[in-house]
Protein backbone atom coordinates (compact mmCIF):
# COMPACT_ATOMS: atom_id res chain seq x y z
CA UNK A 1 0.00 0.00 0.00
CA UNK A 2 1.67 3.22 -1.12
CA UNK A 3 1.28 5.88 1.53
CA UNK A 4 4.58 6.55 3.30
CA UNK A 5 6.03 10.00 2.56
CA UNK A 6 2.81 11.07 0.83
CA UNK A 7 0.42 13.85 1.74
CA UNK A 8 -3.31 13.27 2.10
CA UNK A 9 -5.39 15.08 -0.50
CA UNK A 10 -9.18 14.69 -0.31
CA UNK A 11 -11.36 15.03 -3.39
CA UNK A 12 -14.88 15.87 -2.24
CA UNK A 13 -17.89 14.79 -4.30
CA UNK A 14 -21.35 15.45 -2.83
CA UNK A 15 -22.26 17.30 0.35
CA UNK A 16 -19.64 19.88 1.32
CA UNK A 17 -20.42 19.56 5.05
CA UNK A 18 -17.16 17.75 5.79
CA UNK A 19 -14.89 20.08 3.79
CA UNK A 20 -14.28 22.75 6.49
CA UNK A 21 -13.46 20.02 9.03
CA UNK A 22 -10.81 18.65 6.67
CA UNK A 23 -9.39 22.10 5.94
CA UNK A 24 -9.26 22.80 9.69
CA UNK A 25 -6.91 19.81 9.95
CA UNK A 26 -4.67 21.20 7.22
CA UNK A 27 -5.86 18.74 4.58
CA UNK A 28 -5.72 19.90 0.96
CA UNK A 29 -9.26 19.50 -0.46
CA UNK A 30 -10.41 19.59 -4.07
CA UNK A 31 -14.15 20.31 -4.35
CA UNK A 32 -15.83 18.67 -7.29
CA UNK A 33 -18.75 20.24 -9.08
CA UNK A 34 -21.39 17.53 -9.13
CA UNK A 35 -25.11 17.27 -9.69
CA UNK A 36 -27.22 14.24 -10.57
CA UNK A 37 -27.30 13.44 -14.27
CA UNK A 38 -30.46 14.65 -15.95
CA UNK A 39 -32.68 11.66 -16.56
CA UNK A 40 -34.59 12.02 -19.78
CA UNK A 41 -37.78 10.08 -20.38
CA UNK A 42 -37.09 7.19 -22.74
CA UNK A 43 -39.19 8.63 -25.59
CA UNK A 44 -37.15 11.87 -25.56
CA UNK A 45 -33.93 9.83 -25.48
CA UNK A 46 -35.00 7.88 -28.57
CA UNK A 47 -35.95 11.11 -30.40
CA UNK A 48 -32.54 12.60 -29.57
CA UNK A 49 -30.87 9.45 -30.85
CA UNK A 50 -32.75 9.69 -34.16
CA UNK A 51 -31.84 13.37 -34.50
CA UNK A 52 -28.13 12.54 -34.09
CA UNK A 53 -28.24 9.99 -36.95
CA UNK B 1 -48.20 43.29 18.97
CA UNK B 2 -45.93 41.93 16.26
CA UNK B 3 -47.79 40.24 13.43
CA UNK B 4 -45.52 37.65 11.86
CA UNK B 5 -45.57 36.92 8.18
CA UNK B 6 -45.37 33.27 7.15
CA UNK B 7 -44.30 32.59 3.57
CA UNK B 8 -43.99 29.20 1.87
CA UNK B 9 -42.38 28.30 -1.42
CA UNK B 10 -41.79 24.98 -3.13
CA UNK B 11 -38.97 23.97 -5.46
CA UNK B 12 -39.92 21.10 -7.75
CA UNK B 13 -37.78 18.37 -9.31
CA UNK B 14 -34.44 19.65 -8.06
CA UNK B 15 -31.82 17.65 -6.09
CA UNK B 16 -30.25 19.53 -3.19
CA UNK B 17 -28.53 17.58 -0.44
CA UNK B 18 -30.23 17.76 2.94
CA UNK B 19 -27.15 19.16 4.69
CA UNK B 20 -27.03 22.11 2.32
CA UNK B 21 -30.75 22.70 2.97
CA UNK B 22 -30.05 22.76 6.71
CA UNK B 23 -27.18 25.23 6.17
CA UNK B 24 -29.42 27.42 4.00
CA UNK B 25 -32.12 27.65 6.66
CA UNK B 26 -29.55 28.48 9.35
CA UNK B 27 -28.01 31.18 7.15
CA UNK B 28 -31.40 32.74 6.47
CA UNK B 29 -32.32 32.71 10.16
CA UNK B 30 -29.46 35.21 10.65
CA UNK B 31 -31.21 37.77 8.38
CA UNK B 32 -32.77 40.82 9.97
CA UNK B 33 -36.48 40.38 10.64
CA UNK B 34 -36.45 36.60 10.19
CA UNK B 35 -37.80 34.70 13.21
CA UNK B 36 -37.35 31.19 11.89
CA UNK B 37 -36.76 29.41 8.61
CA UNK B 38 -36.85 25.86 7.31
CA UNK B 39 -35.81 24.14 4.10
CA UNK B 40 -36.40 20.42 3.75
CA UNK B 41 -37.50 17.80 1.27
CA UNK B 42 -41.24 17.53 1.90
CA UNK B 43 -41.42 13.93 3.11
CA UNK B 44 -44.32 13.22 5.50
CA UNK B 45 -41.82 13.04 8.42
CA UNK B 46 -40.32 16.41 7.52
CA UNK B 47 -43.79 17.98 7.13
CA UNK B 48 -44.45 16.90 10.72
CA UNK B 49 -41.12 18.50 11.76
CA UNK B 50 -42.24 21.74 10.10
CA UNK B 51 -45.41 21.57 12.22
CA UNK B 52 -43.44 20.88 15.42
CA UNK B 53 -41.35 23.97 14.60
CA UNK B 54 -44.57 26.04 14.48
CA UNK B 55 -45.11 26.23 10.73
CA UNK B 56 -48.37 25.41 8.94
CA UNK B 57 -47.19 23.85 5.67
CA UNK B 58 -49.66 24.14 2.79
CA UNK B 59 -51.47 20.91 1.91
CA UNK B 60 -50.59 18.82 -1.11
CA UNK B 61 -46.79 19.33 -1.10
CA UNK B 62 -45.21 16.03 -2.17
CA UNK B 63 -41.95 14.29 -1.35
CA UNK B 64 -40.50 15.30 -4.75
CA UNK B 65 -40.59 18.93 -3.64
CA UNK B 66 -38.35 21.00 -1.43
CA UNK B 67 -40.44 23.12 0.92
CA UNK B 68 -39.06 26.48 1.98
CA UNK B 69 -40.74 28.16 4.95
CA UNK B 70 -40.02 31.51 6.56
CA UNK B 71 -41.56 33.29 9.51
CA UNK B 72 -40.58 36.97 9.52
CA UNK B 73 -41.71 40.23 11.11
CA UNK B 74 -42.81 41.70 7.77
CA UNK B 75 -43.86 40.39 4.37
CA UNK B 76 -40.90 41.99 2.57
CA UNK B 77 -38.48 40.42 5.10
CA UNK B 78 -40.04 37.01 4.48
CA UNK B 79 -39.89 37.49 0.70
CA UNK B 80 -36.24 38.56 0.91
CA UNK B 81 -35.46 35.42 2.94
CA UNK B 82 -37.16 33.16 0.39
CA UNK B 83 -35.22 34.98 -2.34
CA UNK B 84 -31.94 34.30 -0.55
CA UNK B 85 -32.85 30.62 -0.12
CA UNK B 86 -33.61 30.28 -3.82
CA UNK B 87 -30.31 31.96 -4.69
CA UNK B 88 -28.35 29.56 -2.48
CA UNK B 89 -30.20 26.57 -3.96
CA UNK B 90 -29.43 27.85 -7.44
CA UNK B 91 -25.70 28.19 -6.67
CA UNK B 92 -25.81 24.72 -5.10
CA UNK B 93 -22.98 25.44 -2.67
CA UNK B 94 -22.58 26.62 0.87
CA UNK B 95 -19.27 28.42 0.42
CA UNK B 96 -16.73 30.02 -1.83
CA UNK B 97 -13.84 28.31 -3.58
CA UNK B 98 -13.25 26.71 -6.93
CA UNK B 99 -15.17 23.58 -7.96
CA UNK B 100 -13.46 21.20 -10.39
CA UNK B 101 -15.03 19.00 -13.01
CA UNK B 102 -14.26 15.30 -12.65
CA UNK B 103 -12.19 15.36 -15.85
CA UNK B 104 -10.00 18.16 -14.45
CA UNK B 105 -8.86 16.12 -11.44
CA UNK B 106 -5.83 14.32 -12.93
CA UNK B 107 -4.17 17.67 -13.64
CA UNK B 108 -4.65 18.67 -9.99
CA UNK B 109 -2.78 15.71 -8.48
CA UNK B 110 0.91 15.12 -8.03
CA UNK B 111 3.01 12.06 -7.23
CA UNK B 112 3.38 13.29 -3.63
CA UNK B 113 -0.38 13.20 -3.03
CA UNK B 114 -2.18 10.35 -1.30
CA UNK B 115 -5.57 10.97 -2.88
CA UNK B 116 -8.80 9.91 -1.19
CA UNK B 117 -12.10 10.69 -2.87
CA UNK B 118 -14.86 11.32 -0.32
CA UNK B 119 -18.16 10.46 -2.01
CA UNK B 120 -21.48 11.43 -0.41
CA UNK B 121 -23.88 11.52 -3.33
CA UNK B 122 -27.11 9.48 -3.38
CA UNK B 123 -26.20 5.78 -3.65
CA UNK B 124 -27.42 5.25 -7.21
CA UNK B 125 -24.73 7.58 -8.59
CA UNK B 126 -21.77 6.15 -6.65
CA UNK B 127 -20.65 3.38 -9.00
CA UNK B 128 -19.69 5.57 -11.97
CA UNK B 129 -17.97 8.19 -9.81
CA UNK B 130 -16.09 5.52 -7.82
CA UNK B 131 -14.84 3.58 -10.85
CA UNK B 132 -13.70 6.84 -12.44
CA UNK B 133 -11.80 7.76 -9.27
CA UNK B 134 -10.05 4.38 -9.15
CA UNK B 135 -9.05 4.90 -12.80
CA UNK B 136 -7.13 8.04 -11.81
CA UNK B 137 -5.50 6.34 -8.81
CA UNK B 138 -7.64 7.69 -5.97
CA UNK B 139 -8.53 5.69 -2.88
CA UNK B 140 -12.17 5.94 -1.84
CA UNK B 141 -14.08 6.88 1.29
CA UNK B 142 -17.70 6.23 0.28
CA UNK B 143 -19.99 7.86 2.84
CA UNK B 144 -23.08 7.15 0.72
CA UNK B 145 -25.33 4.25 1.59
CA UNK B 146 -27.83 2.38 -0.62
CA UNK B 147 -25.22 1.29 -3.13
CA UNK B 148 -26.40 -2.03 -4.65
CA UNK B 149 -24.32 -4.92 -3.32
CA UNK B 150 -23.18 -6.09 -6.78
CA UNK B 151 -21.88 -2.56 -7.45
CA UNK B 152 -20.11 -2.50 -4.08
CA UNK B 153 -18.37 -5.75 -4.99
CA UNK B 154 -17.38 -4.41 -8.42
CA UNK B 155 -15.90 -1.26 -6.85
CA UNK B 156 -14.05 -3.15 -4.09
CA UNK B 157 -12.61 -5.76 -6.47
CA UNK B 158 -11.45 -3.03 -8.87
CA UNK B 159 -9.84 -1.18 -5.94
CA UNK B 160 -8.08 -4.30 -4.69
CA UNK B 161 -6.79 -5.11 -8.20
CA UNK B 162 -5.24 -1.65 -8.40
CA UNK B 163 -3.84 -1.60 -4.87
CA UNK B 164 -6.29 1.11 -3.81
CA UNK B 165 -8.35 1.17 -0.64
CA UNK B 166 -12.16 1.29 -0.87
CA UNK B 167 -13.52 2.47 2.48
CA UNK B 168 -17.29 1.98 2.28
CA UNK B 169 -19.97 2.27 1.00
CA UNK B 170 -21.77 3.32 4.17
CA UNK B 171 -18.48 4.39 5.76
CA UNK B 172 -18.91 7.16 8.34
CA UNK B 173 -15.39 7.40 9.72
CA UNK B 174 -11.79 6.99 8.70
CA UNK B 175 -8.52 8.42 9.95
CA UNK B 176 -5.57 8.62 7.56
CA UNK B 177 -2.18 9.70 8.91
CA UNK B 178 -3.88 11.48 11.83
CA UNK B 179 -6.50 13.25 9.70
CA UNK B 180 -10.15 12.43 10.37
CA UNK B 181 -12.39 12.01 7.31
CA UNK B 182 -16.17 12.08 7.85
CA UNK B 183 -17.11 11.83 11.52
CA UNK B 184 -13.96 11.49 13.62
CA UNK B 185 -12.50 12.73 16.88
CA UNK B 186 -9.34 14.75 17.35
CA UNK B 187 -6.80 12.31 18.77
CA UNK B 188 -3.19 12.50 19.87
CA UNK B 189 -1.37 10.95 16.89
CA UNK B 190 0.82 7.87 17.03
CA UNK B 191 0.95 4.25 15.97
CA UNK B 192 0.26 2.26 19.14
CA UNK B 193 -2.96 0.90 17.65
CA UNK B 194 -4.21 0.67 14.08
CA UNK B 195 -7.99 0.53 13.98
CA UNK B 196 -10.20 -1.15 11.39
CA UNK B 197 -13.98 -0.97 11.57
CA UNK B 198 -17.20 -1.60 9.73
CA UNK B 199 -19.16 0.65 12.07
CA UNK B 200 -18.64 4.42 12.22
CA UNK B 201 -19.45 5.26 15.82
CA UNK B 202 -17.86 1.95 16.80
CA UNK B 203 -14.59 3.32 15.41
CA UNK B 204 -15.16 6.68 17.14
CA UNK B 205 -15.90 5.13 20.54
CA UNK B 206 -12.94 2.73 20.21
CA UNK B 207 -10.45 5.44 19.16
CA UNK B 208 -11.71 7.79 21.90
CA UNK B 209 -11.35 5.09 24.57
CA UNK B 210 -7.86 4.21 23.28
CA UNK B 211 -6.91 7.90 23.33
CA UNK B 212 -8.26 8.27 26.87
CA UNK B 213 -6.12 5.27 27.87
CA UNK B 214 -3.04 7.06 26.51
CA UNK B 215 -2.73 4.80 23.45
CA UNK B 216 -2.04 6.70 20.22
CA UNK B 217 -3.97 6.24 17.00
CA UNK B 218 -3.19 7.76 13.59
CA UNK B 219 -4.96 5.25 11.35
CA UNK B 220 -8.55 4.02 11.43
CA UNK B 221 -9.72 2.34 8.27
CA UNK B 222 -13.49 2.31 7.85
CA UNK B 223 -14.51 -0.64 5.73
CA UNK B 224 -18.24 -0.01 5.23
CA UNK B 225 -20.99 -1.95 6.92
CA UNK B 226 -21.09 -4.87 4.45
CA UNK B 227 -17.39 -5.74 4.39
CA UNK B 228 -17.57 -8.72 6.73
CA UNK B 229 -20.55 -10.32 4.99
CA UNK B 230 -20.00 -13.58 3.09
CA UNK B 231 -20.81 -11.75 -0.18
CA UNK B 232 -18.08 -9.10 0.18
CA UNK B 233 -15.67 -11.43 1.96
CA UNK B 234 -13.73 -8.85 3.96
CA UNK B 235 -11.93 -7.31 0.96
CA UNK B 236 -11.24 -3.95 2.67
CA UNK B 237 -10.54 -5.50 6.08
CA UNK B 238 -7.86 -7.73 4.51
CA UNK B 239 -6.29 -4.75 2.70
CA UNK B 240 -6.35 -2.70 5.90
CA UNK B 241 -4.64 -5.45 7.92
CA UNK B 242 -1.88 -5.62 5.29
CA UNK B 243 -1.54 -1.83 5.40
CA UNK B 244 -1.42 -1.48 9.20
CA UNK B 245 0.74 -4.53 9.99
CA UNK B 246 4.24 -3.23 10.42
CA UNK B 247 3.02 0.35 10.67
CA UNK B 248 1.25 -0.03 14.06
CA UNK B 249 2.20 -1.93 17.23
CA UNK B 250 -1.24 -3.49 17.49
CA UNK B 251 -4.49 -3.84 15.56
CA UNK B 252 -8.08 -3.47 16.82
CA UNK B 253 -11.05 -4.43 14.65
CA UNK B 254 -14.61 -3.37 15.50
CA UNK B 255 -17.66 -4.62 13.61
CA UNK B 256 -21.29 -5.73 13.84
CA UNK B 257 -22.58 -9.22 12.97
CA UNK B 258 -19.50 -10.49 11.10
CA UNK B 259 -19.76 -13.69 9.08
CA UNK B 260 -18.45 -16.38 11.51
CA UNK B 261 -16.08 -17.93 8.95
CA UNK B 262 -14.63 -14.50 8.11
CA UNK B 263 -14.26 -13.67 11.80
CA UNK B 264 -12.25 -16.88 12.28
CA UNK B 265 -9.96 -16.24 9.31
CA UNK B 266 -9.37 -12.60 10.27
CA UNK B 267 -8.50 -13.51 13.85
CA UNK B 268 -6.06 -16.09 12.45
CA UNK B 269 -4.44 -13.25 10.43
CA UNK B 270 -3.88 -10.98 13.44
CA UNK B 271 -3.46 -13.27 16.45
CA UNK B 272 0.35 -13.11 16.37
CA UNK B 273 0.05 -9.37 17.14
CA UNK B 274 -1.27 -7.62 20.23
CA UNK B 275 -4.82 -7.22 18.92
CA UNK B 276 -8.55 -7.16 19.59
CA UNK B 277 -11.59 -8.27 17.64
CA UNK B 278 -14.80 -6.61 18.80
CA UNK B 279 -18.05 -7.99 17.45
CA UNK B 280 -20.50 -5.50 18.94
CA UNK B 281 -23.51 -7.17 20.49
CA UNK B 282 -21.80 -10.55 20.71
CA UNK B 283 -21.64 -12.34 24.05
CA UNK B 284 -18.37 -13.97 23.00
CA UNK B 285 -15.39 -13.32 25.23
CA UNK B 286 -11.94 -14.92 25.16
CA UNK B 287 -8.40 -14.81 23.85
CA UNK B 288 -7.07 -16.46 20.67
CA UNK B 289 -3.28 -16.20 20.51
CA UNK B 290 -2.75 -12.52 21.35
CA UNK B 291 -6.20 -11.45 20.09
CA UNK B 292 -8.80 -10.53 22.70
CA UNK B 293 -12.32 -11.26 21.42
CA UNK B 294 -15.21 -9.36 22.96
CA UNK B 295 -18.56 -7.69 22.29
CA UNK B 296 -17.70 -4.63 24.39
CA UNK B 297 -15.33 -1.86 23.30
CA UNK B 298 -13.98 -1.11 26.79
CA UNK B 299 -12.97 -4.75 27.30
CA UNK B 300 -10.98 -4.67 24.05
CA UNK B 301 -9.20 -1.48 25.10
CA UNK B 302 -8.22 -3.13 28.41
CA UNK B 303 -6.90 -6.19 26.52
CA UNK B 304 -4.79 -4.12 24.09
CA UNK B 305 -3.43 -2.09 26.99
CA UNK B 306 -2.39 -5.28 28.83
CA UNK B 307 -0.83 -6.79 25.69
CA UNK B 308 1.15 -3.64 24.88
CA UNK B 309 2.09 -3.14 28.52
CA UNK B 310 1.17 0.52 28.31
CA UNK B 311 -1.84 2.79 28.72
CA UNK B 312 -4.43 3.09 31.45
CA UNK B 313 -8.04 2.48 30.37
CA UNK B 314 -10.44 5.16 31.53
CA UNK B 315 -11.66 4.49 35.07
CA UNK B 316 -14.93 6.22 35.87
CA UNK B 317 -16.06 6.53 39.43
CA UNK B 318 -18.84 4.21 40.53
CA UNK B 319 -22.25 5.84 40.60
CA UNK B 320 -24.99 4.40 42.78
CA UNK B 321 -28.13 3.60 40.80
CA UNK B 322 -30.63 6.43 41.22
CA UNK B 323 -34.01 5.57 42.65
CA UNK B 324 -36.82 5.96 40.12
CA UNK B 325 -40.22 7.36 41.02
CA UNK B 326 -43.42 5.35 41.45
CA UNK B 327 -44.94 3.89 38.29
CA UNK B 328 -41.86 4.43 36.19
CA UNK B 329 -41.01 1.20 34.31
CA UNK B 330 -39.82 1.91 30.76
CA UNK B 331 -36.41 2.58 29.23
CA UNK B 332 -36.26 4.91 26.25
CA UNK B 333 -32.92 5.06 24.45
CA UNK B 334 -32.38 7.30 21.41
CA UNK B 335 -28.94 7.18 19.81
CA UNK B 336 -27.18 9.12 17.07
CA UNK B 337 -24.57 6.34 16.88
CA UNK B 338 -25.88 3.07 15.47
CA UNK B 339 -23.01 1.07 16.95
CA UNK B 340 -23.53 2.61 20.37
CA UNK B 341 -27.23 1.74 20.12
CA UNK B 342 -26.28 -1.84 19.29
CA UNK B 343 -23.73 -2.15 22.11
CA UNK B 344 -26.24 -0.70 24.59
CA UNK B 345 -28.80 -3.35 23.66
CA UNK B 346 -26.25 -6.12 24.24
CA UNK B 347 -25.39 -4.75 27.69
CA UNK B 348 -29.05 -4.31 28.66
CA UNK B 349 -29.92 -7.85 27.50
CA UNK B 350 -26.92 -9.23 29.40
CA UNK B 351 -28.35 -7.57 32.52
CA UNK B 352 -31.76 -9.12 31.89
CA UNK B 353 -33.49 -6.01 30.51
CA UNK B 354 -35.56 -6.90 27.46
CA UNK B 355 -35.18 -4.08 24.96
CA UNK B 356 -36.52 -3.61 21.42
CA UNK B 357 -34.98 -1.69 18.55
CA UNK B 358 -35.19 -0.65 14.91
CA UNK B 359 -31.72 -2.19 14.69
CA UNK B 360 -32.23 -5.21 16.98
CA UNK B 361 -29.72 -7.83 18.07
CA UNK B 362 -32.11 -10.45 16.68
CA UNK B 363 -35.43 -10.19 14.78
CA UNK B 364 -37.53 -11.14 17.83
CA UNK B 365 -36.54 -7.80 19.38
CA UNK B 366 -37.65 -5.67 16.43
CA UNK B 367 -39.38 -2.54 17.76
CA UNK B 368 -41.93 -2.40 14.95
CA UNK B 369 -43.83 0.78 14.17
CA UNK B 370 -45.51 1.26 17.55
CA UNK B 371 -43.21 1.01 20.55
CA UNK B 372 -44.77 3.42 23.01
CA UNK B 373 -45.18 0.76 25.69
CA UNK B 374 -41.86 -1.04 25.19
CA UNK B 375 -38.31 -0.57 26.34
CA UNK B 376 -36.48 0.63 23.25
CA UNK B 377 -33.06 1.61 21.96
CA UNK B 378 -33.63 3.47 18.69
CA UNK B 379 -30.92 4.25 16.13
CA UNK B 380 -32.05 7.68 14.93
CA UNK B 381 -29.41 7.64 12.21
CA UNK B 382 -31.18 4.73 10.50
CA UNK B 383 -32.63 5.18 7.03
CA UNK B 384 -36.23 5.66 8.19
CA UNK B 385 -35.20 8.62 10.39
CA UNK B 386 -32.91 10.43 7.93
CA UNK B 387 -34.96 10.37 4.71
CA UNK B 388 -34.63 13.90 3.34
CA UNK B 389 -32.86 15.28 6.40
CA UNK B 390 -29.29 15.36 7.72
CA UNK B 391 -27.89 12.64 9.97
CA UNK B 392 -28.62 13.43 13.65
CA UNK B 393 -24.90 13.84 14.34
CA UNK B 394 -25.06 16.84 11.97
CA UNK B 395 -28.49 18.09 13.00
CA UNK B 396 -29.32 16.70 16.47
CA UNK B 397 -32.65 18.53 16.92
CA UNK B 398 -34.93 15.68 15.86
CA UNK B 399 -33.18 13.08 18.07
CA UNK B 400 -33.13 15.48 20.99
CA UNK B 401 -36.84 16.20 20.51
CA UNK B 402 -37.55 12.49 21.11
CA UNK B 403 -35.63 12.67 24.40
CA UNK B 404 -37.52 15.79 25.48
CA UNK B 405 -40.87 14.24 24.52
CA UNK B 406 -40.29 11.01 26.46
CA UNK B 407 -38.79 12.81 29.46
CA UNK B 408 -42.28 14.21 30.06
CA UNK B 409 -43.91 10.79 30.39
CA UNK B 410 -44.88 9.49 33.83
CA UNK B 411 -44.16 5.84 32.93
CA UNK B 412 -40.56 6.33 31.73
CA UNK B 413 -37.88 5.34 34.22
CA UNK B 414 -34.70 5.82 32.15
CA UNK B 415 -33.79 8.08 29.24
CA UNK B 416 -30.56 6.82 27.65
CA UNK B 417 -28.61 8.62 24.92
CA UNK B 418 -25.25 9.32 23.36
CA UNK B 419 -23.56 12.61 22.51
CA UNK B 420 -20.93 12.29 19.81
CA UNK B 421 -18.37 15.08 19.42
CA UNK B 422 -15.61 15.63 16.90
CA UNK B 423 -15.07 16.55 13.25
CA UNK B 424 -18.32 16.35 11.26
CA UNK B 425 -20.58 16.50 14.32
CA UNK B 426 -22.84 19.44 15.08
CA UNK B 427 -21.12 22.37 16.83
CA UNK B 428 -24.05 22.25 19.28
CA UNK B 429 -24.92 18.61 19.91
CA UNK B 430 -27.38 19.60 22.67
CA UNK B 431 -29.48 21.80 20.35
CA UNK B 432 -33.13 20.94 20.93
CA UNK B 433 -32.56 19.45 24.38
CA UNK B 434 -33.66 22.62 26.21
CA UNK B 435 -36.98 21.21 27.41
CA UNK B 436 -35.61 18.00 28.93
CA UNK B 437 -37.65 17.26 32.06
CA UNK B 438 -36.19 15.84 35.26
CA UNK B 439 -38.78 13.10 35.89
CA UNK B 440 -36.97 10.03 34.55
CA UNK B 441 -33.33 9.21 35.30
CA UNK B 442 -31.48 10.61 32.27
CA UNK B 443 -28.21 8.87 31.38
CA UNK B 444 -25.77 9.95 28.65
CA UNK B 445 -22.37 9.04 27.31
CA UNK B 446 -20.09 11.54 25.61
CA UNK B 447 -17.93 10.15 22.81
CA UNK B 448 -15.23 12.77 22.52
CA UNK B 449 -11.77 13.96 23.49
CA UNK B 450 -10.57 17.11 25.22
CA UNK B 451 -9.27 18.26 21.82
CA UNK B 452 -12.67 18.15 20.09
CA UNK B 453 -13.97 21.60 19.19
CA UNK B 454 -17.37 21.22 20.91
CA UNK B 455 -15.66 21.31 24.32
CA UNK B 456 -16.19 18.05 26.17
CA UNK B 457 -16.19 19.65 29.62
CA UNK B 458 -18.70 22.30 28.58
CA UNK B 459 -21.01 19.61 27.14
CA UNK B 460 -20.66 17.56 30.31
CA UNK B 461 -21.48 20.58 32.48
CA UNK B 462 -24.53 21.49 30.42
CA UNK B 463 -25.82 17.92 30.67
CA UNK B 464 -25.20 17.73 34.40
CA UNK B 465 -27.06 21.03 34.88
CA UNK B 466 -30.06 19.31 33.26
CA UNK B 467 -29.75 16.51 35.83
CA UNK B 468 -28.23 14.01 33.39
CA UNK B 469 -25.86 11.33 34.75
CA UNK B 470 -22.89 11.53 32.38
CA UNK B 471 -20.30 8.89 31.46
CA UNK B 472 -17.30 9.04 29.12
CA UNK B 473 -17.90 5.45 28.07
CA UNK B 474 -21.02 4.29 26.21
CA UNK B 475 -20.85 0.83 27.77
CA UNK B 476 -20.68 2.31 31.27
CA UNK B 477 -23.73 4.47 30.52
CA UNK B 478 -25.67 1.43 29.32
CA UNK B 479 -24.61 -0.60 32.38
CA UNK B 480 -25.76 2.23 34.67
CA UNK B 481 -29.09 2.43 32.81
CA UNK B 482 -29.50 -1.32 33.37
CA UNK B 483 -28.76 -0.89 37.10
CA UNK B 484 -31.45 1.79 37.40
CA UNK B 485 -33.93 -0.46 35.60
CA UNK B 486 -33.20 -3.20 38.16
CA UNK B 487 -33.82 -1.06 41.24
CA UNK B 488 -36.76 -2.61 43.13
Amino acid sequence: MRMAQMKLKVINVGTEWFVPFLEEQGVDVLRVEWSPPVERPSDITSILRKLRK
Amino acid sequence: MIVLSEVYHTVEGRYVDSVLLMQISREVEKMEGVQKAGAMVATPENISFFRIAGFNPPPGVGANSILLAVDAVTGPAADAAIGKMLGMIESGTSGAGRRYRLDELPSQMSAEDYPVMLISTPGQYVRDIALGALDIGANLHIFSSNVPLEQELEIKRRGRDRGLLVMGPDCGTSIIDGHGIGFANKLSPGNDVGVIGSSGTGIQELTVQLDAAGLRVSYAIGTGSNDLTPEVGGITTEQAIAMLRGRCSSIAIVCKKPDPALQKSIIARIQDLPSAFISLGSSESGVHGRTGVSGIIDEAVAHISRELGKGHPLAEKAVEAASPGQGRRLLKGYFVGGSLCYQAQAILHREGIKVFSNSPLSPEYSAGGEFRDRNVCIDTGAEEYVAGRPHPMIDPVSRNSFLVRDSGRADVRVILFDVVLGFGSSPDPLDGLQGLEKGPVAVASICGTAQDSQGIESVRRQLEQKGVVVFRSASRAAAYAAAVMKVE
